[in-house]
């Protein structure tokens, strides 16, 4: 449900701040009122005091100047400002004992004055004396009052900064907010558009009980980096129920890129199947690669000279004719790892991918016969498991050490050696993270 | 012509091009878009080497710990590069490589085999 504009945090915060002003200006108005009371009263209190009992026993005589009257009223020395006004009531002058006029107003009088000729000219009269610090002119008073109004309207106007400011940050935190919801939004909508494209790449992939129909024992180990990825496998039966075919194919990247070159893979990988099913020739893995090879480019158009993409894969596909205990492996550079007891031999296959730039149409890829017996393990991987790095110098983990340890765990039924490559691997792994899909596939011919 | 630096990060090594001939690749590299990654890397050689101030010596040294198979692919047409170079000025590659990794001594010897003539020299660290 979305919250009302009243119910929702920027609005209840704006109700807050518009309470909070409100009282605050009023309370500073009162305040304000009160004190400018208080001062006039006081003020007035005193003018009533100084007009009484000093300003009469001022003498002026005709002679005497303004300025000869403020010198005798400056020797005084408890006399501290003078205002003298003209016949009028008019303010002319303000004096004040320490040599400053008491306000700028006054200064402006004062400065279109002759003072020598302001006796004669305004009869002024004495109207206050005033202790230190206190004014007693109307335009001082005055002063008082645009003082008090401005402190008055400076503390409104900091108030109404603070509150735009709160508000504009509160709104730009809203804003903050809201974006992050929005990307929440997309990433569980990528996540879980994501995770259903696994469930898809998933049905893909071939039964376990297709490899536990065909071979005497088997392994799979498939740990995509992300959720879905670019390595797939298939074990697809053939003409008769001796054959099949066995493929480990590592796509361009991982992740989604490499998830979608897959499902290319996987059409065309149907595309030839049909055409074998139909067909009596001779099953050779070298040809088969080719046939990706071929198809991958022109699909792809990688021929092209200003194509953005550059996709394919590596891998092997192996032929299995357990009837002639025969096992014909092609790659594209993925290795076949082929034991017997503890001695591991390396088939390195071809070094040339298939479906990139690079990887020529008329590549001749080739095929390996290896005439096997039940004791015979065969174990294919991907460079994600060759290629993690690890290992206290943090170098890829290699063929090398695969081979050692698939030396090591040969005594092992090949269901327990899934769960020995996949401890030894992320042990080597540690803190690193994994670079890439990893996939392990393991079998004998029964 | 300006050298050309690039900073390493977690998936990309560190590249330095100067138009002294020095050049080097260190680190790892496993870019999620390898090709425009090395995009201006290819870009800088194939204009140094069409310019008129190339160095007569170049060493270029490969100290790459971990890399992708698009980073192999990439790294085949560098080395197509300064293969083309080969027979005009002295060319010497350094693949450097820790002891155990038999890995990147491979990968090392592949381009070996794909590049017979150009002068391929292996380093342990």
């Amino acid at each position: 449900m979305k919250p009302s504009f009243l119910t929702s945090m920027a609005g209840q915060t704006l109700i807050i701040l518009v309470a909070l002003f409100a009282s605050t200006a009023t309370t500073t108005y009162l305040g304000f009122s009160n004190m400018k009371a208080q001062l006039v009263e006081s003020v007035q209190a005193q003018s009533a005091m100084i007009a009484e009992n000093i300003a009469p026993a001022i003498q002026f005589s005709d002679t005497q100047t303004a300025s000869d009257m403020l010198r005798s009223l400056g020797s005084n020395k408890d006399i501290t400002a003078v205002l003298l006004l003209d016949s009028d009531q008019k303010p002319i002058v303000a004096w004040s004992a320490d040599g400053r006029n008491t306000d700028d107003i006054n200064k402006r009088l004062f400065l279109s004055h002759n003072l020598n000729e302001l006796h004669t000219v305004y009869q002024p009269i004495v109207i206050g004396i005033v202790p230190k610090g206190m004014l007693i002119t109307e335009y001082s008073l005055s002063s008082v009052y645009s003082r008090v109004a401005m402190f008055t309207a400076g503390t409104l106007l900091a108030i109404i900064l603070v509150f735009l400011t709160a508000f504009f940050l509160y709104r730009r935190i809203d804003a903050v907010q809201r974006k992050r919801q929005e990307i929440e939004v997309i990433h569980n909508h990528t996540k879980d558009s994501i995770a259903y494209a696994s469930l898809i790449q998933k049905a893909l992939m071939p039964e376990e009980s297709q490899f536990q129909q065909f071979f005497g024992e088997h392994l799979i180990v498939w740990h995509p980096k992300d959720v879905v990825g670019g390595d797939v496998y298939s074990l697809i039966r053939l003409r008769h129920e001796d054959e099949a075919l066995l493929m480990v194919i590592d796509c361009t990247g991982h992740g989604v890129p490499g998830a979608f070159v897959s499902m290319l893979v996987k059409a065309v990988e149907q595309e030839i199947m049909t055409r074998i099913q139909h067909s009596n020739e001779p099953i050779s893995p070298a040809a088969l690669l080719a046939e990706f090879n071929r198809t991958l480019k022109r699909v792809l158009k990688q021929d092209e000279h200003d194509s953005q993409h550059n996709a394919g894969f590596d891998g092997a596909i192996v032929y299995i004719n357990r009837a002639q205990r025969l096992v014909r492996y092609a790659g594209a550079n993925t290795p076949l790892f082929v034991c017997q007891s503890d001695r591991v031999d390396i088939l390195k296959g071809d070094r040339h991918s298939i479906g990139y730039h690079r990887s020529k149409a008329d590549y001749v890829f080739t095929d390996h016969d290896i005439i096997c017996d039940d004791k015979t393990r065969f174990y294919l991987a991907t460079d994600g498991l060759l290629d993690q790095i690890g290992g206290e110098q943090a170098i890829m983990f290699g063929k090398k050490r695969f081979s050692a340890l698939l030396s090591a765990i040969s005594h092992l039924a090949m269901d327990d050696q899934s769960a020995s490559i996949v401890s030894t691997v992320s042990d080597y792994r540690g803190l690193e993270t994994q670079n890439d899909d990893i996939t392990v596939v393991g079998f004998k011919v029964s | 012509m300006d050298n050309l630096n690039i900073e390493a990060t977690k998936y990309t090594p560190a590249i330095k091009l100067a138009i002294d001939g020095m050049m080097s690749f260190v680190g790892k590299s496993y870019p999620e878009n390898t090709f425009e990654f090395y995009r201006p890397v290819l870009a800088w050689l194939n204009d140094y080497f069409s310019g008129d101030q190339i160095s007569d010596k170049i060493l270029i040294k490969f100290e790459i710990d971990y890399f992708n198979s698009s980073t192999s692919s990439v790294f085949y047409n560098l080395f197509e590069i300064f293969d083309a170079q080969r027979e005009k000025r002295n060319i010497l590659v350094h693949w450097c490589h820790k002891a155990d990794d038999d890995s990147s001594l491979e990968a090392g010897e592949d381009f070996v085999e794909d590049f017979p003539d150009l002068d391929i020299q292996f380093i342990v660290q």
